[in-house]
């Protein structure tokens, strides 16, 4: 079988990005062929360690291919190009920034090195100032850019902190010799951590999100909400799983900002009027939940959480940015009874967002039911009873919404005038195909989920018998 | 000693950016942080009476009089990383400008 080296997923976008600039008529055909062939590359990667530049770790660079990887990096391309074949006239003039935002995102995922992680870090916000930059709100914008500025400082000074402590910015030295010597480390992870947790919208560093996600578009929801969400949290728990080595009062302190984020993520989103400020908020209570799966030692729970979110969440930010764009608004009021007209959109819509609720038959419950059950067998009970009280809650909401959205408001007859999709056969069709399609994946996932969730115990290392996992090693690579 | 300064310089960036409103003050600030987190970095690899890890006729061959070169080229990535940062924050700068007529964030976030 053919074997591609991963360099190509972040090398192909980053040409065509710039190739572009000299090919405007031709831009989305860039974008779309772009994301495919990634798509294609993925597909056909090989699971090892790939040198760059011919020198060997600790010194060199390495991109890592392992199941963790491998299956980040499938759900994020498929979503990416799915994304890509919606492109509108909007997105025509940023074909350049979705591609560099496609490459530093598989960078993200593949990187063996904790300084090319902060560069792709950096180059994967910069994109993401320019998308958001579509949506006409330039003072969020700003905001966005400061705390993310701040972000990066604070994980640059930390690295900076854990290369003066150990000597070495490669993955796998870094974990052997925290492992080895893990005290005086603790600041430096701290600061990392609140570094990354402004990308994945833990509560008090996601202020920038509100003012950003509460109005973007059906391009900018699903990119920033779901796919560069669902990317830094892989991130997070890549740094939080297989290389820090961190103590039970550290974990602790992390622990509990992802408990007020998640404690104060339902309890906005179960205030809200307003759909893509539900979805918003959501976001950052499912994100504050998978964040405290990741550092208490579930990482395979959280990490198909991850994935399952990041769908669900694709699904409803695109449909919830159509419905806004077409009915001038998302207020509960103004959309009430939209599905009446739109019922495909209707079915992917409640389809996801029962999943994001962990309700049953969907894979979003098969998910939470393998964590309560592992929790109680671990004879942990505070927890599964916080992350019962919080899908419950959210389960309100949730439904709250999808039934407002069915129902008809009192003597109203027929279906409302809110058509979702304009009159744009192609984006009709596409939207119709990759909704349903994706929200039939949830369906699937939840009825036979043996695959997927032992795919994900592969992916970190449940099926180890106990023993820690590190999959970067500091061996040669392919070839070698 | 340089380490207390450069982390000093980082704080009274960050302090800055949290208490303007003036987005070009924030964005003085910004560059204030990264140059305190620079030097900060820089002062990592420094050792004293180590050379700048140069190759030259007086010091030809990579003894071990040199300082550590990684931070160094880790602070150059950051520098670079910076001014795209500030470029695309005046870029905003000049939106929001042309938008609200203003650059004070308090006030137009205050009249939305």
């Amino acid at each position: 079988m053919m074997n591609l080296n991963p360099v190509l997923t972040i090398a192909l976008p980053l040409i065509l990005a710039f190739t572009k600039i000299m090919y405007r008529r031709i831009a989305n055909l860039f974008l779309i062929v772009g994301s495919l062939i990634n798509i294609f590359v993925v597909v056909f990667l090989k699971e090892g360690q790939y040198l760059m530049g011919g020198y060997r770790p600790p010194f060199g660079i390495i991109l890592q291919v392992d199941t963790y990887a491998l299956y980040s990096l499938l759900v994020l391309n498929v979503l990416f190009a799915a994304l890509m074949l919606l492109v509108t006239k909007k997105a025509e003039n940023l074909t350049s920034s979705s591609l560099i935002a496609l490459a530093a995102l598989n960078g993200l995922i593949l990187t063996g090195d904790l300084f090319n992680l902060f560069v792709f870090l950096e180059i994967a916000t910069i994109a993401a100032l320019i998308l958001v930059s579509s949506i006409k709100k330039y003072h969020q914008a700003f905001n966005y850019m400061v705390a993310g500025a701040i972000g990066s400082t604070f994980y640059l000074l930390g690295l900076g902190l854990l290369y003066k402590q150990y000597g070495t910015l490669n993955m796998a030295r870094m974990h052997e010799l925290m492992a080895a010597s893990p005290s005086g480390s603790a600041v430096a992870v701290i600061l990392i951590f609140i570094g990354l947790a402004v990308e994945i919208k833990l509560m008090p560093f996601s202020s920038w999100a509100a003012g950003v996600l509460k109005n973007a578009d059906e391009w900018i929801g699903p990119m920033i909400g779901a796919i560069y969400g669902g990317v830094m949290m892989i991130v997070v728990g890549r740094l939080f799983t297989d290389i820090f080595v961190m103590d039970a009062k550290v974990r602790l302190m992390l622990s509990l900002l992802t408990l007020i984020t998640l404690v104060g993520g339902e309890a906005a989103a179960f205030q809200s009027r307003k759909v893509r400020e539900v979805l918003l908020y959501s976001g950052v209570a499912q994100a504050g939940l998978e964040a405290l799966l990741i550092l208490n030692g579930y990482p395979a729970i959280g990490f198909i959480l991850v994935l399952s979110n990041m769908t669900a969440k694709y699904v409803m930010f695109l449909l919830a940015g159509y419905m806004a764009e077409e009915a001038g608004g998302d207020d509960f009021d103004r959309l009430t009874g939209v599905f009446r007209s739109n019922p495909v959109h209707g079915f992917a819509f409640t389809v996801a967002g029962l999943s994001l609720a962990g309700l049953p038959l969907f894979f979003g419950f098969i998910v939470k039911l393998n964590l309560l059950y592992n929790l109680m067998l671990s004879h942990s009970y505070w927890l599964p009873a916080l992350i019962l009280s919080a899908s419950l809650v959210e389960g309100i909401y949730m439904l709250r919404m999808i039934l407002g959205l069915w129902r008809l408001p009192e003597g109203h007859r027929g279906g409302l005038q809110v058509r979702i999709l304009g009159s744009s056969h192609r984006r009709k069709y596409a939207v119709y195909t990759i909704s349903m399609v994706l929200s039939l994946a949830l369906i699937l996932f939840g009825l036979a989920p043996d695959n997927a969730l032992s795919i994900a115990r592969r992916a970190r290392g449940a099926d180890t018998d106990g023993k820690p996992l590190v999959l970067i090693t500091m061996k040669g690579g392919i070839g070698q | 000693m340089m380490e207390l300064l450069s982390l000093s310089l980082l704080f009274l960036g960050i302090y800055g950016l949290v208490t303007k409103h003036h987005i070009l003050k924030m964005i003085v600030s910004l560059n204030v942080m990264e140059t305190g987190l620079n030097l900060f970095i820089t002062t990592l690899g420094y050792q004293e009476g180590q050379i700048a890890p140069i190759l030259s006729s007086q010091f030809p061959s990579s003894a071990l009089n040199f300082v550590d070169p990684l931070p160094q080229s880790l602070v150059l990535t950051s520098i670079v990383i910076g001014v795209g940062t500030t470029a695309v924050a005046l870029a905003y700068a000049i939106k929001i400008f042309k938008d609200h007529g203003c650059l004070d964030l308090e006030k137009i976030e205050g009249r939305l």
